[in-house]
């Protein structure tokens, strides 16, 4: 192989190496802030994209384990359904949790339109 | 003159009833204390005035000779994510300023029936996310053995108040290491109970598959009789489980063989890589001891937990991410205003979630993306049934395992706050106890010298399913030999 060529397909697996450790992208980041409903600063992105791009590379050590024929673990004791009778019980109370409301309109639960006019 | 600093619940419960103590006289110690010292330590974040009322009528039963109930009269801390009905309770998150419980958690229902009373409530790093306090909305707490260093987390506001003798004992939770981590670094006994013994109903939840109610006291004994309280089957926590819990009093030892697990500790070695060689030696000390009081050491393998930590960190931020999304000042807590719905939602949790809650949220949400779930969460599920898988085996062969609580002793305030991803590793010996369900105990055991101050040191007891009993029994033992 030509010493050129070579260098070219080392170039080729730095690079290949370093879009492989970086696991998540800005895009991403604003992506999932999106849908999860938070605002971030600039700067927020930029250190999330650090921080969770390390933390991601920690969590791969997972890929070298042998995990064919093990079910995924769905509780921690046992598996089972519990039922309870369907009976008027003590609950919250009332005056306190309907106080809690940040905006509140007769009783009622303000909140701002969901759906929004052209 | 009565040492305060040096009470259990039997003790104060026996000083009640010779008359040398009253509920009153003990609970206006607490507050004069909490007057004189949370200033600097950061303790509690609000203390509750009606604890004095609640005193004087646990008096009047005394005196009138009513049968002491199992925590008459003794005076709790709880951290600030366990509710009280009528009390604000808030995560130490500023998305739940204001925020006034509208019922009683299921443990505060128990205890309170059972004579407890409520002192205040704790700092914590914000909804449980953190190994420090310094998650908190309102300040980091500080460690009472040194106040340059962290009282460990998130349970640390209700760790230090039992070393600071600013309650006699309190409740935590533990997703992580929540109560043990924070017990180790105040020289307290911290117990996590076996995952759907102890009713979730009333906990701020993080990550429900994991968390658990606990307490923090002075003693183990104190730890039994709180857990014998708290513990039981409850409707409105369908996790929770019906089961026979072996009696903690049997006067046959339900242990002989104690597991040291190779991947944590060698026993030829006196250490491990990692972990700190003064921390070491109490550890070896403690075996040491053990061997001494006839239990038979063996050393033992957990081949999966070096994998905990990654699958924790898979699992956990996606539970919190779910549990996290009810957030939305919606129904309560501060609301921002907004131009539209989504505008509302995004700026009110801007301002409300610290750093750490967003980070986990976004996490969370990137591991559960379609396409990413089995490479990450499917994943990080098997993998947590194969740490389950090796305690099952090895508890074939022991009663029970030790290892260290912590890889270190409390650290400074500050000197990991900047590194998300080394403070998770604080939880290394921890989290795969919290991922099988299984439950332990942290017991002081002695101290390290740092800086010519004297911080204390764990030791970590781990059991079965269900068998707590082995915990206080030999949790017993080891606290007292008070070296």
């Amino acid at each position: 192989m030509l010493p050129s060529v070579r260098k070219l397909f080392i170039a080729r697996d730095v690079i290949k190496k370093n879009l492989f450790n970086m696991l998540i992208s800005k895009e991403e980041i604003k992506k999932l802030a999106e849908l999860a409903r938070i605002h971030l600063t600039e700067a927020e992105e930029r250190n999330l994209e650090k921080d969770l791009g390390e933390i991601l590379n920690y969590i791969e050590k997972l890929k070298e384990v042998d995990i064919s024929n093990v079910p995924e673990m769905t509780h921690a004791t046992e598996v089972k359904n519990v039922f309870r009778n369907d009976e008027e019980g003590e609950g919250a109370d009332l005056s306190l949790l309907l106080g809690q409301f940040p905006e509140s309109n007769d009783g009622y639960l303000k909140v701002k339109g969901v759906f929004e006019r052209e | 003159m009565i040492d305060f600093s040096n009470l259990t619940i039997k003790k104060t419960k026996e000083l009640y009833q010779s008359g040398e103590l009253s509920a009153r006289e003990l609970v206006s110690h607490y507050q004069d204390e909490i007057k004189k010292k949370n200033p600097e330590l950061n303790i509690y974040r609000e203390t509750f005035d009606n604890a004095f009322e609640d005193a004087e009528k646990i008096d009047l039963k005394i005196k009138h000779g009513d049968t002491p109930r199992a925590l008459e009269g003794i005076p709790f801390a709880i951290k600030d994510n366990i509710l009280i009905k009528g009390k604000p309770a808030g995560a130490s998150s500023k998305i739940l300023e204001g925020y006034t419980a509208s019922y009683d958690s299921t443990v505060i229902k128990k205890m309170r029936e059972e004579g407890a009373i409520f002192l205040g409530r704790t700092n914590m790093d914000e909804f449980a996310m953190g190994s420090s306090t310094e998650n908190s909305a309102y300040g980091v707490t500080k460690n009472p053995h040194d106040t340059t260093r962290v009282p460990g987390g998130s349970s640390g506001g209700s760790a230090a108040a039992v070393a600071a003798d600013l309650a006699l004992a309190s409740l935590g939770s533990d997703t992580g290491g929540s109560i043990r981590q924070p017990a180790a670094f105040c020289g307290v006994v911290g117990l996590k109970p076996t995952y759907g013994s102890v009713s979730r109903s009333g906990l701020i939840a993080m990550a429900s598959s994991l968390d658990q109610i606990g307490p923090l006291t002075p003693t183990v004994e104190d730890a039994e009789i709180i857990f014998d309280v708290i513990k039981g089957k409850d409707e409105l926590d369908s996790t929770n489980l019906e089961t026979e819990f072996p009696s903690g009093n049997s006067v046959s030892s339900a242990v002989c063989t104690i597991g040291v697990p190779k991947e944590y500790f060698s026993l030829s070695e006196g250490g491990m890589g990692g972990l700190d060689s003064d921390t070491a030696k109490k550890i070896m000390e403690a075996i040491d001891f053990l061997k001494s009081k006839n239990f038979e050491i063996k050393e033992v393998s957990l081949p999966s937990v070096k994998y905990a930590l990654s699958a924790y960190y898979i699992i956990m931020p996606a539970e919190a991410s779910s549990n996290l999304a009810r957030f939305d000042g919606m129904r309560y807590g501060p609301r921002e205003d907004g131009k539209n719905l989504f505008e509302v939602y995004t700026k009110t949790r801007e301002n409300g979630f610290g750093l750490e809650p967003r980070r986990r949220i976004i996490l969370g949400a990137y591991v559960l993306s379609a396409g990413y779930y089995d490479a990450y969460y499917g994943r990080a599920q098997k993998v947590r049934q194969l740490i389950r898988g090796d305690f099952e085996n090895e508890f074939n062969n022991v009663d029970l395992i030790l290892t260290p609580t912590t890889p270190h002793p409390a650290f400074k305030i500050g000197e990991k706050a900047n590194d998300p991803l080394s403070m998770y590793l604080e939880d290394v010996y921890t989290v795969p106890v919290n991922l099988a369900g299984v439950p332990a105990i942290s017991v002081p055991f002695g101290s390290v010298s740092r800086e010519g101050k004297n911080l204390p040191v764990g030791v970590q007891l781990i059991a079965p399913w269900f068998k707590e009993n082995r915990l206080f029994e030999v949790g017993k033992i080891l606290e007292g030999l008070k070296s």
